[in-house]
């Protein structure tokens, strides 16, 4: 498969995960600060957030091998590690947020333990801004 | 409460064995992407990647505890989220403090002839 349409659509897979973590960052907000959010209404963006998560990761872990030769053994490592770490750091955050998916939806699930649920899908939101911001970062640097 | 219990055993699994395998010398499955071929190693002296590896370890260990805490009816579900939160904090904490300080030795291109 062509490693530039496998990123591209990496790329788009992680234009869903903002719009869906968006919502469970912004509701999970809301109810830490004590506003009634329905467990429905979460469940519903958590569910998505899997999918949308599950899809784009595996799209990743497609492209991965490209990238370790091509893009960052021989570019990143050379003329800019920093990226390449960040890479690596982003990565591995973007891997812990498929279980934290999880269980935010078991527990909107069983409407149990709302503000752990909701401190999870405020984390969510973090990692994932994270890992967008990275990727978008590491895709600005360009080789010799 | 059974889903719940099994979802935040089950992260906790993962988070644990993540950081486990990365601070302790683990056997892992490795791709070596310019041969094409999996290999199963501690560590490997070509370029490879042990992302796949990794990942799959800590779904099994994952799949393993959250069955665990499914069975495991009398657990808190607080307890098990502050279990999930601090593994979390610690794979979080290493990957930032190891990725942050690493010197990545670049690949070398084969050489070419002069014109």
């Amino acid at each position: 498969m062509n490693p530039r349409i496998v990123v591209l659509a990496h790329a788009v897979g992680a234009v869903l995960v903002s719009g869906s973590v968006g919502h469970l960052g912004v509701l999970g907000l809301a109810r830490l600060l004590g506003k009634e959010v329905a467990p429905g209404r979460l469940a519903v963006h958590a569910r998505n957030s899997l999918l949308c998560l599950g899809l784009t990761f595996a799209l990743g872990l497609l492209a991965y091998p490209h990238y370790r030769v091509y893009v960052r053994g021989l570019v990143l490592d050379r003329d800019a590690p920093w990226a390449s770490n960040l890479f690596d750091i982003k990565e591995n955050l973007a891997a812990f947020c498929l279980p934290l998916a999880l269980a935010v939806l078991a527990m909107e699930r069983d409407r149990a333990a709302p503000r752990l649920s909701a401190t999870f899908c405020v984390l969510l939101f973090v990692f994932t801004t994270f890992v967008m911001t990275s990727g978008f970062l590491v895709t600005l640097v360009h080789g010799p | 409460m059974t889903a719940t219990r099994a979802a935040l055993g089950g992260a906790t699994g993962f988070f644990a064995a993540w950081f486990l395998s990365s601070v302790v010398p683990t056997p892992l499955l490795w791709y070596l992407p310019l041969a094409g071929r999996f290999v199963f190693a501690t560590v490997v002296t070509e370029v490879g990647m042990d992302f796949y590896g990794r990942l799959l370890l800590c779904l099994a260990v994952g799949g393993g505890t959250a069955l665990l805490a499914r069975a495991w009816r009398a657990a808190p579900v607080k307890t098990l989220g502050a279990w999930t939160l601090t593994t979390l904090a610690l794979c979080v904490a290493l990957e930032v403090t190891v990725l942050a300080r690493r010197n990545p030795v670049p690949l070398t291109l084969p050489a070419t002839s002069a014109q």
